[in-house]
């Protein structure tokens, strides 16, 4: 039952995570997808399946918020870069304060042990 | 480009196909750009692996990607694609539920004047026993929803059958030979009074037989009305026999009179 209860528990923290994550990751830079994922992996337990990474991305393109160009490449096939928009690097300013402060004031509730 | 091996090749075509099965139920999803998206990554994944890459390590970077389904995320689908996934990729035992369910409501809006509704119930009774032979009572969760509607009303129906069935049928019985001359002129009771006894008398019957048949094996009944008889015991069968006793000593006390 605690299991379970945990499962659901990280399940939604990590949705909610891999937004913000993939964000901070291609702000000032340029990635493409596979190098996103490859950052991402080193968070630990914050990917579980690294395939959730590109719907989200297609999301967040949708929503305006990163633009993609995409490259020829003599290596394989033709590789996408993210990058953040203007309106992305908004949101990740309010983002980033948001779960700051949350952090903050999660981490001021824990007793010392 | 990575070469594959034959069985890698297999395997992802397989992949993608089941990719593109979930895409179909998506409008908003670009097919083209999620199938880019999984080559670029294994292309990237795979680079100074020697070629041609095995089965073996292919499925490794696709156990990695996660399930074909993921790509597919719920809000990409609308209600129709989440229900229709949700039938073909839930375990085994949610899908009888559902399809319990469906022939239950099915027969009811379409055919309930018609005796055809029966059929549908009896269908749904027997995919609910298989559903609830499949997940076990300890797992079924809330397809108990789905599944108790259709082994209630059988249940109900079952247990009324066998408790009164006979006595229902003794009262037709009593009823059709109230119409033979013979019976009216050996007695002057009514029809209403002729069915009454008729009925209560072999229901009584009835009633001591099956308790002690049913204190002998109580599992009889435990089986046919599963899950909801799961506790009867020699205790509720002694019970049946006594009401079949105590029918038969009201109907002593109420025919003495008469006679």
């Amino acid at each position: 039952m605690s299991d379970r209860f945990f499962d659901n528990w990280s399940t939604q923290l990590r949705k909610g995570m891999l937004e913000l994550c993939i964000l901070n990751a291609i702000d000032g830079t340029r990635l493409y997808g596979y190098d996103i994922v490859r950052q991402l992996r080193e968070i630990d337990a914050l990917v579980i399946s690294e395939g959730t990474v590109y719907p989200i991305l297609s999301r967040l393109r949708r929503e305006g918020f990163v633009e993609t160009t995409i490259e020829e490449s003599a290596e394989g096939p033709a590789r996408k870069y993210y990058t953040l928009s203007e309106k992305g690097r908004g949101i990740l300013v309010r983002m980033n304060d948001c779960w700051a402060k949350i952090k903050t004031g999660a981490d001021g509730l824990r007793r010392e042990e | 480009m990575v070469e594959l091996s034959e069985t890698a090749r297999k395997g992802l075509d397989d992949y993608l196909r089941q990719v593109r099965t979930y895409l179909r139920w998506s409008r908003s999803l670009d097919r083209d750009e999620v199938e880019q998206n999984i080559a670029a990554h294994i292309e990237r994944e795979l680079e100074g692996t020697p070629q041609p890459v095995s089965s073996s390590v292919l499925e490794g970077v696709l156990a990695r990607l996660g399930s074909p389904r993921q790509w597919v995320p719920p809000e990409a689908l609308g209600w129709w694609g989440k229900l229709i996934i949700k039938l073909r990729t839930d375990s085994e035992d949610w899908r009888l539920a559902y399809i319990s369910f469906a022939l239950l409501l099915v027969g009811f809006l379409l055919f309930l004047a018609s005796p055809l509704l029966l059929i549908f119930i009896a269908a749904s009774f027997i995919t609910s026993r298989a559903a609830l032979a499949a997940a076990g009572d300890e797992n079924l969760g809330a397809q108990k929803w789905l599944l108790y509607p259709t082994l209630l009303i059988v249940s109900v129906a079952l247990a009324a059958a066998l408790l009164g069935g006979p006595g229902l049928l003794a009262g037709i019985a009593g009823a059709e030979m109230y119409e033979l001359a013979w019976i009216r002129r050996n007695s002057d009771m009514d029809a209403f009074g002729l069915v009454i006894i008729s009925a209560t008398l072999v229901t009584g019957l009835w009633w001591m037989v099956l308790g002690l048949t049913l204190c002998k094996w109580p599992a009889l009944v435990r089986g046919p009305l599963r899950p909801f008889a799961d506790r009867f015991n020699r205790r509720h069968a002694l019970a049946i026999f006594g009401a079949g006793v105590l029918f038969l000593i009201l109907l002593a006390g109420f025919i003495t009179p008469l006679w």
